[in-house]
């Protein structure tokens, strides 16, 4: 089974990870900017962070046969920084246009400021314009009134809410989600956010239409195999194999393809690995024997 | 080099919403600003898509474009608009916006801007900007400067010459594909290439087939 995990920041992930998501059976991942754990001192850092995005993460996760996309944008925790929050929103619209951005992201509440919701208005104004979805983070606290106030933004900015995907939803907040044309997101994660047991109880009840789910895998503890295992759970529960696919793969790639970037669905399952480019001097392979596939 | 057969080239294959856009980004005329050229040479990875040109390419090599058969539509774009406009910038700007254009770019964009460097005016300025791209690791932007490419063999010195060949032996590129190549073997690349050898058989390794090959090759003078 194909799956796509459509939220894991594997910049802050070891190529361990990447071997065990693709035996796993992961074969796409969007990784959307986000903050780094502390906050930046210069827009010139956001700039190679972006960089980073398109260009050599892209290519680590090609190693592994997996497609790799991104989502831009200025983080709502980073928004209330003024010495960088302008100078970011300036590089927005040259990188909105880079092919493996296939969403404007994340993008949000976090502290619900005043900074936060004028720079997420403008971002959405900004994915309006660039004919972009739109990914949303939403806030660890107060997180009811923090997906009231992002549904608000998004009513008030006039974008479709089909292109809209409000992120790490839980049992308190999908009906609110849902209700407002909005695809839910689930980020599935040890200990906060979703488990499996409560993620496979939330589609028993809501059924799997604009819902998906995904790591969320990051530098803190986090699993990026956590969308393979909630399929695993989804499956021990007795849930259909159709149900599954729709989760692990449809709902994503329809919600991405809005952008009119994804390759995916006229490709071969996972792109050609071919690891002979890293056989010595090079960060990824440390002298093992590369792996080689047949292009398809 | 004249760069309005390309862009007619080019041109000739997008749809005209999409001519429309280019227009509007970087005029014929070519007097878009570093932002705006920057704009469309990002934006034509979309638009232009990648389809390989295919008989066209016959048409570039004409010109004296060599590689061009490996060319999707969108590098013909980017090399057509880069050639165009730089000529319009001031003379001591030049280097610095191929540089930026380089470094901001995804790794489609750089393979363009590698592309382009031996069509570009007084090429020689580029040097050091071939010579960092000849240490990525990200293997179509190396291949980009080190295959069918006639920069390295025209105009990098001995040292980044050499250290592209070793790096095409490591990565398994095939050294045929280095233009010039023949010319520029010297001593010191033998004897670079024939300890390489013996460290692949010190370590109980294969030793590629393309060391014999350029063993073969005649040495000529050190530049």
């Amino acid at each position: 089974m194909k799956i796509f995990d459509h939220h894991v920041h594997m910049t802050s992930r070891t190529t361990d990870d990447y071997q065990g998501m693709a035996a796993a059976g992961i074969v796409a991942i969007v990784e959307p900017s986000f903050w780094l754990g502390q906050p930046r001192t210069h827009v010139g850092t956001f700039e190679d962070y972006f960089l980073s995005l398109v260009g050599w993460e892209r290519f680590r996760a090609s190693q592994f046969g997996i497609h790799h996309y991104c989502t831009i944008g200025l983080n709502p925790k980073e928004a209330n920084n003024p010495s960088v929050a302008a100078g970011v929103m300036e590089l927005l619209p040259i990188y909105l246009e880079k092919e493996s951005c296939v969403a404007v992201g994340e993008i949000g509440f976090d502290d619900q400021t005043p900074a936060e919701t004028r720079y997420f208005e403008a971002q959405l104004e900004l994915a309006r314009k660039s004919r972009l979805p739109v990914l949303i983070h939403t806030p660890h606290r107060d997180k009811k009134e923090g997906v009231r106030n992002t549904i608000a933004a998004v009513k008030a900015s006039g974008i479709d809410p089909a292109w809209v995907l409000v992120d790490h939803n839980n049992e308190e907040t999908i009906e609110l989600t849902l209700d407002s044309g909005c695809w839910a997101g689930h980020s599935i994660y040890p200990g906060t956010k979703m488990d499996e047991t409560r993620m496979v109880a939330l589609i028993r009840r809501y059924g799997t239409e604009r819902i998906t789910i995904n790591s969320a895998a990051d530098w803190g503890i986090s699993d990026p195999l956590k969308v393979p295992k909630t399929l695993a759970a989804m499956r021990s529960a007795g849930l259909g194999e159709d149900v599954i696919e729709t989760i692990a793969w449809r709902n994503p790639v329809a919600f991405f393809a809005q952008s009119e970037r994804l390759e995916l669905l006229n490709k071969a399952d996972h792109l050609a690995i071919d690891q002979r480019a890293l056989w010595q001097g090079n960060s990824v392979l440390r002298g093992q024997q590369p792996t080689v596939e047949p292009r398809r | 080099m004249n760069a309005q057969p390309l862009r007619e080239l080019f041109e000739a294959g997008i749809s005209e919403d999409d001519r429309r856009w280019l227009a509007d980004l970087v005029p014929g005329s070519g007097s878009a600003t570093p932002g705006q050229l920057r704009a469309a040479f990002t934006g034509l990875g979309r638009r232009a898509g990648r389809e390989l040109l295919g008989p066209q390419a016959a048409a570039l090599a004409a010109q004296g474009i060599t590689g061009a058969a490996r060319w999707d539509r969108a590098t013909l774009g980017r090399v057509a608009l880069l050639i165009a406009w730089l000529p319009t910038q001031p003379q001591d700007r030049q280097v610095d916006a191929v540089r930026e254009l380089y470094l901001r770019g995804d790794y489609r964009e750089q393979v363009a801007v590698l592309a382009s460097l031996a069509c570009l005016p007084d090429p020689a300025r580029f040097v050091p900007l071939a010579a960092e791209a000849s240490r990525t690791n990200v293997t179509d932007v190396f291949a980009a400067i080190a295959c069918e490419n006639a920069f390295p063999a025209l105009h990098l010195p001995d040292l980044n010459f050499n250290q592209l060949v070793l790096k095409a032996l490591f990565v398994g590129l095939d050294t045929h594909r280095i233009v010039g190549l023949p010319a520029r073997v010297t001593a010191r690349l033998h004897r670079m290439v024939g300890d390489f050898a013996d460290e692949r058989r010190a370590a109980g390794r294969s030793v590629p087939a393309d060391i014999a090959y350029i063993q073969s090759l005649n040495e000529g003078s050190e530049r």
